[in-house]
Order: structure tokens, then C-alpha cells, then sequence
């Protein structure tokens, strides 16, 4: 029995076939080159932007310190305790804070005080600056002092204060207090008022251990520790993930697989009359199944090439998560394959030896 | 014998037999016209003939069911691919390798006066040309029978004669063929001719 034969043709027979099919046009080849690529990249750019949109509202969620969440029990709160939560796994940042004994008086402007706090080493990451060996300023107080990054600060008692960074504290809904202020590093043993802390993605577990940094003897005092986050405006709880999950466009793969399907089956039937005539002299439908697939092997070739190149881009000019939009490319790619496949079979298959008699044979 | 009918008639409408009963038998190398005016039934026949479907009246004999293959009055050709591509597939098909069914092709092409249009694109060929290609093509996928519809019914009388001429060169074969047809042209290429008449006492 020989081996390179599908139902009776050669397989070069076959590939030969495919090849003078496409070369001459006669499969529509490059006009399903035009709808595949289109469709692919077209479905691969749409979803990307929906993944684009989801991490850019993650970004402003987590820029906008909602993520930052917050316990506060006045003189309560364990500063080392709260500093360690850093260290715990998943946790981005955490500090602790506390007013300072009194306003900073810049010896410059006399008449001026700045509100000042006091913090764990740890805490400026919080921020968003990175100033541990120093005091940092929020952009207010460092523009209305003059001041930069390395430039010294000198107070009306005569001590000098490094100013380590700059942090932006915007009014977009964050709790108040620290848009005009300045935050100078302190020893973390010690009682603090509050204490912050960060993960990402959000966990349930950091309200634990947030709880864990307030100190037994707050149990009898009057107020109990409070729970809140940075900036309430924005929800404790990002539920843009969960938005992200259920976008329309994670049905961008069975789409291009149905369009797919679709765009390749018209093309076999539109030449139907020409097929069936090759089934009445003597082509098997295992063959003209073999010649319409190797013909769309042929269209998925550069299809695949002109997808991947597209998910490349859109996946390197994403925001972030630049691999899960690539990704997710490759699986509208896969879609349109899989269809594409199963379209070109599925009308091969239909093509009867005697469709150009069907006026008899449906008789 | 390939094919005997023995009081054959069909009725598509109940009690309107298109034809009188035929009775008759063929065998292999003969030329058969079927004649008759418009809606006499013709095409109906040769689709009885090819096994495509059974008469209402009568019976069909076609022992060892012989294999069929049509020319329609239109030719249905891939635009953009050559007549020789057209007359190599029937032998690729069998499994022939396409360096081998070229030169088979060629001969099929010179025997029904085409070689000359062998690397032309089937879109480039007149209606003749096309209609003898067919032709041509058919014998290469080698059926026992051949059966073609008012293979010059669309073609002007020089182009006819083209085609007719065509007939002469498949009558050598040892073919079954049938050709429908109006035309005294195809008729006389013909071994035998079927007249088809309307059933007596009906309308
Ligand atoms: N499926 C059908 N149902 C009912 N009547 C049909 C059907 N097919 C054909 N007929 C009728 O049967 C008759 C014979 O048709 P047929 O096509 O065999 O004639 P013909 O001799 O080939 O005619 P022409 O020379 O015009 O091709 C016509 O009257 C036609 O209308
Ligand atoms: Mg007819």
C-alpha cells in the first residue's frame, strides 16, 4: 500500500495542486489573507486595549493610594511591628506615622511653619519617594519653600534637615493632611498613631495584619482602631480585575474562530461548481479536502506572521502585562487557525461529485 | 451490453409520461443521439441513463454500474487555471504523478485540435474551445459512459462543428456515449439515433 497518498492523489500531487490553486488566484487566497489578517489583528487590538484600559485603571487606582490601606489607633500602634509587615510576602510597602511634636519653622521665611509628621524608615516608599536618610516634602511645601531634592533646609533653631525626596499628595479624594506637610524620618521602636501598608494585588490578609500592629493596652483605651484606606473615594476593593475577566472581548478568540470558519467556508463554496466538477472526474472528497487545506495552510502562513508581528507591537506598547496582551494574540491567532481549518473542511466535505447535476439529483 | 431499457418512461407530473416506453440496448463504442423537441424529455433520459435517478416506467438495466461522466451545456471551468491543468487533474486523481498525466494530457489536448491552447488560462478559451476541453477532460478521467447535453447548444455553427468533429474523435474509444441534442450537425457524427416522441393520446 502506498503511504504518500491521501484518498488516491500523490501528496505532491496534492501540495502541486494547492500551490497552482493559489498562485493563480483561483482559491481567493489573497483575499482570505486580507479578511483573516484583518480579522485576527483587528480581534488581537481590541482585546489588547480592554487589557490596556483594565491596567491603566489598576495604575490610577494604585496611584491614587486606594490601594494604601490604613489602621489608626492615636499612640497605639507598634512601630516595628507595622515596619515588619513590609517584609511580609506580597506586601509592597508599609510605615508607620505620627504628627511630629510641632510644626518645622524654616528659618528663611519667618512668620512660615509646615506641618510636619514623623515616620518609620519604610514609610516613604509609600509615598512614592525614596528619601530613607532625610525628610521629604510633599510637592506644595517643596515649591513654596524653593526647595529641591538634596537641598538642605535650614529651621529657625538653627538645625539643618536634608530634604531626601519630593512626594505629589494631589486633591483627588486622598485623606488631607499631608498635601502641605513634611515627613521626617524617626525611630521605628516606639508607639506611632497609624500605620500603612500595601499589596498588589489586593489581600484580605493585610487587615490582619494591620490589626496586629496595634498594641494590647489600646484594647481599655476609648477608641478603637480604625480601619480605612489612603483614598476612600476610589473603593476599598479594585474591581477592575474582575471587570477585565468578564470584557466582551475575551470571546475575541470563538469570534475570529466563527468568522473564520465562516470567511473560508464561502470561499470554498463560492467555487463549488468547479470542485464538484473535479469530483465528477474522478477527485476524491478525502483530496479535494487535502488540496482546500493545504491551499489554507498556504493563507494562514502569512496570516500568522502579520498576527504575531501585530500582537508584538500592541503587546510592547501596552501600559503593562505586556505578555499576557501578546498572549492573549496568540490565542485569537489560534482561533482563527482552529476556523479557518474547520471551515475549509467542513465545505470541502459538502462538495458532491454530481453538484452539477443537483437539478436531477434533488429530484 | 452496457445498459438495456426495457419499456422505459418517466412522469415527473402523475399520468404525463414525457416519452413513449423505450426499449433498446447498448454497448461500448457507439454514438448515440438523443433527439427530440424542447421538453421532450432528454435530459431526463441521460439523467436515467447515468443511474442519477430511476424511471417511473419501465426498467434500466446497467449491469456492473457503469461509471458516468457528464458535459454539461455549460462549461464549468477554473477561470484562472490552464486547459492542460484541467485535463491533467482526471490522472492525478488516480494517483499518477503529474510529470506522467502531462504528456497523456497533451495527447487528449492534440486529439480534440487544442494543443495549441494547452498553457492558455480556461478564461482565455472561446466557447468551443472550452466545450471541447470538457470533452477532453472526461475521456481522461476514463468512465464507461459519457453523456453530454446539448454539447453545441450555445455555440454558433462554425464553433458546432468544432465540437461535432470532437464527437468524431471519441467514437474511436470504447466508450458509451450519449449526446442530446437539436442538432443535424451532431446527429450525423452519430451511430445511432434516439427519437424521442410524445405519448400517444396525450397532449
Ligand atoms: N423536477 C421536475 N419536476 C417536474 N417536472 C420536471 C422536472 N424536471 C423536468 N421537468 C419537466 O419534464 C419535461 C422534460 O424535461 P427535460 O429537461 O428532460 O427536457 P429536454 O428534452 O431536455 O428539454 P430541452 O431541450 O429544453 O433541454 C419538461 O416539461 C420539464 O419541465
Ligand atoms: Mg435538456
Amino acid at each position: 500500500m502506498r503511504v504518500n497518498t491521501v484518498g488516491r492523489m500523490r501528496l505532491a500531487a496534492i501540495l502541486s495542486e494547492a500551490w497552482r490553486n493559489s498562485r493563480s488566484g483561483a482559491s481567493h487566497g489573497v483575499l482570505l489573507w486580507l479578511v483573516l489578517s484583518f480579522l485576527t489583528i483587528g480581534l488581537t487590538t481590541a482585546d489588547a486595549l480592554a487589557t490596556r484600559a483594565a491596567v491603566e485603571e489598576a495604575l490610577d487606582y494604585r496611584a491614587a493610594g486606594a490601594a494604601i490601606a490604613t489602621i489608626e489607633a492615636v499612640g497605639a500602634i507598634d512601630g516595628t511591628s507595622c515596619d515588619a509587615i513590609a517584609s511580609v510576602d506580597g506586601v509592597a510597602a508599609a510605615g508607620a506615622l505620627r504628627p511630629a511634636a510641632g510644626p518645622l519653622l524654616p528659618s528663611a521665611t519667618p512668620g512660615s511653619s509646615l506641618p510636619a509628621y514623623e515616620a518609620t524608615p519604610a514609610f516613604t516608599r509609600l509615598l512614592g519617594s525614596s528619601g530613607a536618610h532625610g525628610a521629604v516634602l510633599s510637592r506644595v511645601a517643596a515649591d513654596r519653600l524653593g526647595l529641591r531634592t538634596g537641598d538642605v533646609l535650614t529651621l529657625s533653631s538653627g538645625a539643618a534637615l536634608t530634604i531626601a525626596g519630593v512626594y505629589e499628595w494631589p486633591e483627588d479624594g486622598r485623606r488631607p493632611g499631608l498635601g502641605y506637610a513634611a515627613v521626617v524620618p524617626a525611630l521605628a521602636n516606639g508607639a506611632f498613631d497609624e500605620c500603612w501598608a500595601t499589596t498588589w494585588p489586593q489581600s484580605a490578609q493585610l487587615v490582619t495584619l494591620l490589626r496586629s500592629t496595634a498594641m494590647p493596652s489600646s484594647a481599655e483605651s476609648a477608641s478603637a482602631p480604625v480601619l480605612s484606606t489612603v483614598n476612600s473615594t476610589f473603593g476599598a476593593e479594585f474591581h477592575g480585575g474582575d471587570r477585565h475577566l468578564s470584557r466582551p472581548t475575551r470571546f475575541a478568540p470563538l469570534a475570529a474562530l466563527v468568522a473564520a470558519a465562516f470567511s473560508v467556508a464561502i470561499a470554498v463554496r463560492s467555487r463549488r461548481l468547479a470542485l464538484s466538477s473535479a469530483r465528477h472526474h474522478g477527485v476524491r472528497r478525502a483530496d479535494v479536502m487535502a488540496v482546500v487545506g493545504a491551499e489554507t495552510a498556504w493563507v494562514m502562513v502569512p496570516v500568522a506572521i502579520a498576527a504575531v508581528a501585530a500582537a508584538t507591537l500592541v503587546g510592547a506598547s501596552a501600559p503593562a502585562d505586556g505578555g499576557a496582551v501578546f498572549e492573549a494574540g496568540l490565542r485569537v491567532l489560534a482561533g482563527t487557525s482552529t476556523g479557518a481549518f474547520l471551515g475549509a473542511a467542513v465545505a470541502a466535505a459538502s462538495i458532491r461529485a454530481n453538484g452539477l447535476l443537483s437539478a436531477f439529483t434533488e429530484r | 451490453m452496457l445498459i438495456s431499457l426495457e419499456q422505459v418512461s418517466h412522469e415527473f407530473l402523475e399520468g404525463r409520461a414525457l416519452f413513449q416506453p423505450l426499449s433498446a440496448s447498448f454497448d461500448r463504442g457507439e454514438l448515440i443521439a438523443i433527439t427530440g423537441p424542447s421538453g421532450a424529455g432528454k435530459s431526463t433520459l441521460l439523467a436515467i441513463l447515468a443511474g442519477l435517478m430511476p424511471p417511473t416506467h419501465g426498467r434500466i438495466r446497467r449491469p456492473g454500474s457503469p461509471r458516468a461522466c457528464w458535459v454539461t451545456q455549460h462549461p464549468h471551468g477554473v477561470a484562472r487555471r490552464t486547459a492542460l491543468d484541467h485535463v491533467c487533474l482526471p490522472y492525478l486523481a488516480t494517483g499518477m504523478r503529474r510529470r506522467d498525466a502531462e504528456p497523456l494530457a497533451r495527447a487528449l489536448l492534440d486529439r480534440f485540435g487544442l494543443s495549441a491552447v494547452g498553457d492558455q488560462q480556461f478564461a482565455t478559451l472561446s466557447g468551443g474551445q472550452a466545450q471541447r476541453l470538457m470533452i477532453a477532460r472526461s475521456i481522461a478521467a476514463a468512465p464507461d459512459l459519457l453523456l453530454l447535453d446539448e454539447p453545441t447548444a450555445q455555440l454558433d455553427q462554425r464553433t458546432a462543428g468544432e465540437v461535432d468533429a470532437a464527437l468524431g474523435a471519441i467514437a474511436s474509444t470504447d466508450l458509451l456515449v450519449f449526446v442530446a441534442t437539436h442538432s443535424a450537425g451532431t446527429r450525423a457524427m452519430c451511430s445511432r439515433v434516439v427519437e424521442l416522441e410524445a405519448p400517444l393520446g396525450c397532449g
